[in-house]
């Protein structure tokens, strides 16, 4: 099979770099406003299990791209031969500082991949980018433009009349606020160029596609793991005889909330290593959110339930769990089951919508006593942790690795954690989050929750 | 050096875990790496992910993580309960048993030992494995041996770490599930090293020695009674060993009184007494073995089963165990760059552009490729930017097919008249103007004001000044180009 390669060309500043941090998904490349941050040819080979379905180059932009062109003009001969000149120029000045750009982005052309040709079409079009498309042209490889809308003005219609008489695609590609869908959409659109690569780039798509399934299942379980160890989690400091508990209690709670807080700084943090994020800017104003304390009062606000729709999922998620009864019982008992469950369910979702931690004495496995802080009994904890994870998995999923900027993730109505959440998917979290509060559940009930937080991510 | 898989699931457990926390500080993609190339070569064991997670343990590169301290105490504790049973197993034997000669052998006694006892402490097994109530499983904690050895292990500095680690482990409910039936585990390997030298210290006795079994009670049972109760006990056995089973002239004729022996009135009569009195031992022997031994047998196992599937749900439930798994099993797939990124020039911004240079000079326009908008709007905006009195207007590289001028081409210009290279602020200096700056220095000397003046253009496509961005990005080509002599005439937002 072939192996197809795409060199991503065009002047200076273009995007160049944006597009290959987009499709590469590789937060590593240097993207600046500044000109020439990319100094030399850099390959992104994409590979499932070693084996390379296609490669991406960076390169520099053109430098001195009329000399370039005035220079292969004069050693023209036949116009069948312009490759060849191409050649001839690449091997005449690749060891000189002359056009070192230029060979740099012609070399991996000259060696079959094909063009990508990058303009940015928020700025008018310019005759003198001519010289750049000519040079291209004469290399004879297949070609493609993308229009990059880097900033707010529109003149991709201008752009698209002029480098459709030199490209035979040109597709309009926001290469930082692309969604996902359009990245597949260009990579197919990749194999229009030869027939020959169409194969290995569908295979391909279909691989970062499942990738990208995957890696939204391993959050899905990455948050459900930290929810179940967060309810679940419980601290002790073994006691002496004459020990006062009382003295230990601060520091306890203290040691509690941040182990609390390390658990889903570490979550976060692993999925950003699951999507390649490396290098992200927390002074977004999203991730600035996320910094927010987790038990600050804004956090819970933002992120949580209100006491209404904690009451009505403690009702909803109550009387799921009574129904459970009426059903063994074969509707007996008239309903009872479902109507007590929700009351209490109900109940119990108002009296703990404050409460934390308690602090317990309990018996060592081997003898002896221990002070004892946790599981956390509030209703809202786990719905707040969900809130805040589902928000930062968003942030995550629907940023490039070219972004550098924050995203607006708000739904509709300007709600963003919990409460996005629809009351029926609801009525099921807090049914496994029951389990877990009962210290009831087990790896079954985690892969239940993951199937909920998938479901969530999705919709 | 690869880790070595232990024969111990406990000490694997363990393994993991700590690998697991190892890796949470690697890079994914290392990981990534590492864990598909293992998963590619295990394939085999894909649907059996504890065997997979076991050999990977042992291909993975990390240092080998010991562990062996949990092997070590579990040795400890298993040897003690064991060493203990058998002690106490042949003392309670030979207690039982204990023969003088003077009074026959209660069989009483030994069947509240070896079988009323067993189905006692059966019962409280049953009920420690059924019901999960906390304060029932404190009140039989506190009668499992295991536990007891435990402690006496905890006494030990060596082994106190490892143990303290092992029953503080509560990531998840299989947790708790360990710590329970590795106790019951130690607890039956106790119980099945008690019985086994119970039976054999019988066996031994009934052997080597001649023994006289009776049975004697405070109680008013009557014979009867006695035969209905051996006859039950005797159920598992009776349809193989008959022999086995006592028979009602037994139970009558080997009953005896604290004041009286068993009556033996002539020498017939006392071989026949003797021989009848030694024939409880059949019974005696299967009782304890079945329902000494063989039920400790089944509970050992069962509890090893419990234990074993307990420590692989607690595998299964490892924090970012389904990670791994899912490392190993997917396809790795990978876009990254090979090779690191070679890094350029930093900015440099040490001057600030000037704003007055051509203000009230004669200004001659150089643009330097294609204008975005027509001469008349760009002169405009110069002059108004710039306060100039502009002179005369050309075009530089506008299309592909002009080749750049030479500045000897260029007008001439009296002291007096400034140069005013026009450009796009947002596309950014090249190489090739560079070289044309440089050209146009030397040719019309030091002494001639060359200025850079940037435009931009804005969402209604309208010309603007430039912003700050593209002056800084200019104003730096210039200075990294040591064209310092060249202004660039900027007006920054």
């Amino acid at each position: 099979m072939i192996t197809p390669a795409f060199a991503v060309v065009g002047h200076p500043n273009k995007g160049k770099s944006s597009l290959v941090a987009t499709l590469a998904q590789d937060d590593s490349v240097r993207i600046s406003t500044l000109p020439g941050t990319t100094v030399e040819a850099r390959t992104f080979p994409m590979k499932v299990d070693g084996e390379v379905l296609y490669t991406l180059i960076d390169t520099p932009g053109f430098q001195r791209a009329h000399k370039t062109l005035s220079w292969m003009k004069k050693h023209e001969t036949d116009i069948h031969k312009r490759a060849d000149v191409v050649r001839q120029f690449v091997e005449t000045f690749k060891d000189t500082d002359q056009f070192f750009d230029e060979c740099q982005l012609l070399s991996p052309i000259l060696a079959g991949a094909g063009i990508l040709y990058v303009v940015d079409g928020s700025k008018p079009y310019g005759s003198e980018f001519e010289a750049e498309m000519e040079i291209l042209r004469w290399t004879g490889q297949p070609c493609m433009a993308l229009i990059n809308m880097i900033g707010e003005a529109d003149y991709s219609e201008q752009w698209q009349k002029a480098l459709s008489q030199f490209f035979q695609i040109v597709r309009v590609f926001n290469a930082v606020n692309a969604k996902f869908e359009k990245h597949i959409e260009l990579l197919r659109a990749f194999g229009q160029l030869n027939e020959q690569w169409r194969q290995p780039l569908e295979k391909a798509v279909n691989f970062i596609h499942k990738d990208r399934e995957d890696r939204a299942e391993q959050s899905a379980r990455l948050i459900a793991e930290t929810i179940s160890e967060s309810i679940n989690l419980t601290m002790t400091k073994k006691l002496s005889e004459d020990d006062n508990e009382e003295k230990y209690k601060p520091e306890l709670k203290h040691d509690y909330f941040q182990e609390l807080i390390a658990k889903e700084q570490r979550c976060r943090k692993t999925i950003e290593k699951i999507y390649h994020y490396h290098n992200i800017d927390r002074t977004e104003a999203n991730f600035k959110l996320l910094d927010d304390h987790l038990f600050s009062e804004q956090t819970w606000s933002i992120f949580g339930l209100s006491q209404q729709e904690l009451i009505m999922t403690g009702l909803a998620g109550g009387a799921a769990m009574g129904a459970v009864v009426d059903v063994a019982v074969g509707g007996t008992s008239l309903l009872l089951g479902a109507g007590i469950g929700a009351l209490i369910g109900g109940v119990s979702a108002l009296i703990s919508y404050d409460k934390l931690a308690s602090f317990d004495i309990l018996g060592m496995p081997l003898g002896g006593h221990a002070l004892q802080i946790g599981p956390m009994k509030n209703r809202n904890f786990p719905y707040v942790l969900l809130g805040r994870a589902l928000f930062h998995h968003q942030l995550i999923e629907n940023r490039t690795h070219a972004m550098r900027d924050g995203l607006n993730i708000e739904d509709d109505e300007g709600r963003t954690g919990a409460s996005r959440i629809s009351p029926e998917l609801r009525k099921n979290f807090e049914t496994c989050f029951s389990k877990f509060r009962k210290n009831d559940a087990d790896a079954d009930e985690i892969e239940t929750l993951t199937k909920l937080i998938v479901e969530c991510m999705r919709g | 050096m690869p880790a070595t898989r232990s024969k111990s699931l406990l000490e694997d457990l363990l393994k993991i875990e700590n690998q697991l926390k190892t890796d949470a500080s690697t890079s994914y993609e290392l990981l990534q790496q590492r864990d598909r190339k293992i998963g590619i070569e295990l394939k085999h064991l894909k649907n059996n992910p504890i065997n997979q997670l076991r050999a990977w343990l042992s291909l993975t590169d990390e240092a080998e993580i010991s562990h062996q301290t949990i092997g070590r105490s579990n040795f400890f504790i298993s040897s003690c309960l064991v060493i203990f049973g058998l002690i106490t197993g042949t003392s309670t034997g030979l207690a039982l048993f204990f023969y003088t000669g003077q009074q026959p052998i209660n069989v009483i006694n030994v069947l509240a030992v070896g079988v009323g006892l067993q189905l006692i402490l059966l019962l409280t097994f049953f009920l420690s494995t059924t019901f999960n109530s906390q304060w029932l499983q404190n009140l039989l904690a506190s009668f499992n041996a295991g536990r007891w050895a435990a402690r006496l292990a905890y006494i030990l500095p060596s082994l106190k770490s490892s143990l303290d680690k092992f029953f503080n482990r509560r990531h998840s409910i299989a947790d708790q599930k360990i710590v329970k039936w590795q106790t019951i585990y130690w607890s039956q390997q106790f119980a099945v090293a008690f019985n086994l030298a119970l039976l054999l210290s019988c066996l031994y006795l009934v052997t080597f020695t001649d023994l006289a079994f009776g049975w004697s009670t405070t109680l008013d049972f009557d014979n009867s009674f006695v035969k209905s109760i051996t006859d039950v006990l005797s159920l598992p056995w009776q349809a193989v060993f008959p022999a086995a089973v006592p028979d009602l002239n037994l139970i009558e004729s080997t009953r005896f009184y604290r004041f009286n022996t068993i009556s033996m009135n002539n020498e017939n009569d006392t071989l026949t007494q003797a021989q009848l009195a030694g024939n409880w031992w059949r019974f005696l022997l299967l009782s304890l073995l079945v329902y000494g031994l063989i039920p400790r047998l089944l509970t050992l196992i069962l509890a090893k089963l419990r234990l074993n599937s307990s420590i692989k749900a607690s595998i299964m439930s490892l924090p970012g165990l389904h990670l791994l798994l899912d490392r190993m099993n997917n396809p790795a797939v990978a876009t990254l760059a090979e090779t690191p990124e070679v890094a350029a020039a930093a900015m440099q911004t040490s001057a600030e552009p000037t704003i007055t240079a051509l203000t009230n000079r004669q200004v001659f326009l150089l643009h330097w490729g294609q204008p975005a908008f027509d001469q008349n709007q760009i002169e405009q905006y110069i002059s108004n930017a710039t306060g100039a009195q502009l002179s005369g207007f050309e075009l530089i590289a506008a299309t592909n097919t002009d080749s750049i001028p030479a500045a000897s081409n260029l007008p001439v210009l009296n002291q007096q008249t400034a140069l005013a290279i026009i450009v796009k602020g947002w596309e950014p200096p090249t190489l090739e103007l560079t070289d044309w700056l440089t050209e146009l220095r030397t040719h019309y000397g030091p002494q001639q004001l060359i200025a850079v003046v940037a435009y931009d253009t804005d969402a209604n496509q309208q010309i603007r000044t430039a912003g700050k961005t593209e002056v800084d990005t200019w104003h730096d080509f210039l200075k990294r180009q040591k064209l310092f002599d060249i202004v660039m005439h900027g007006v920054r937002e």
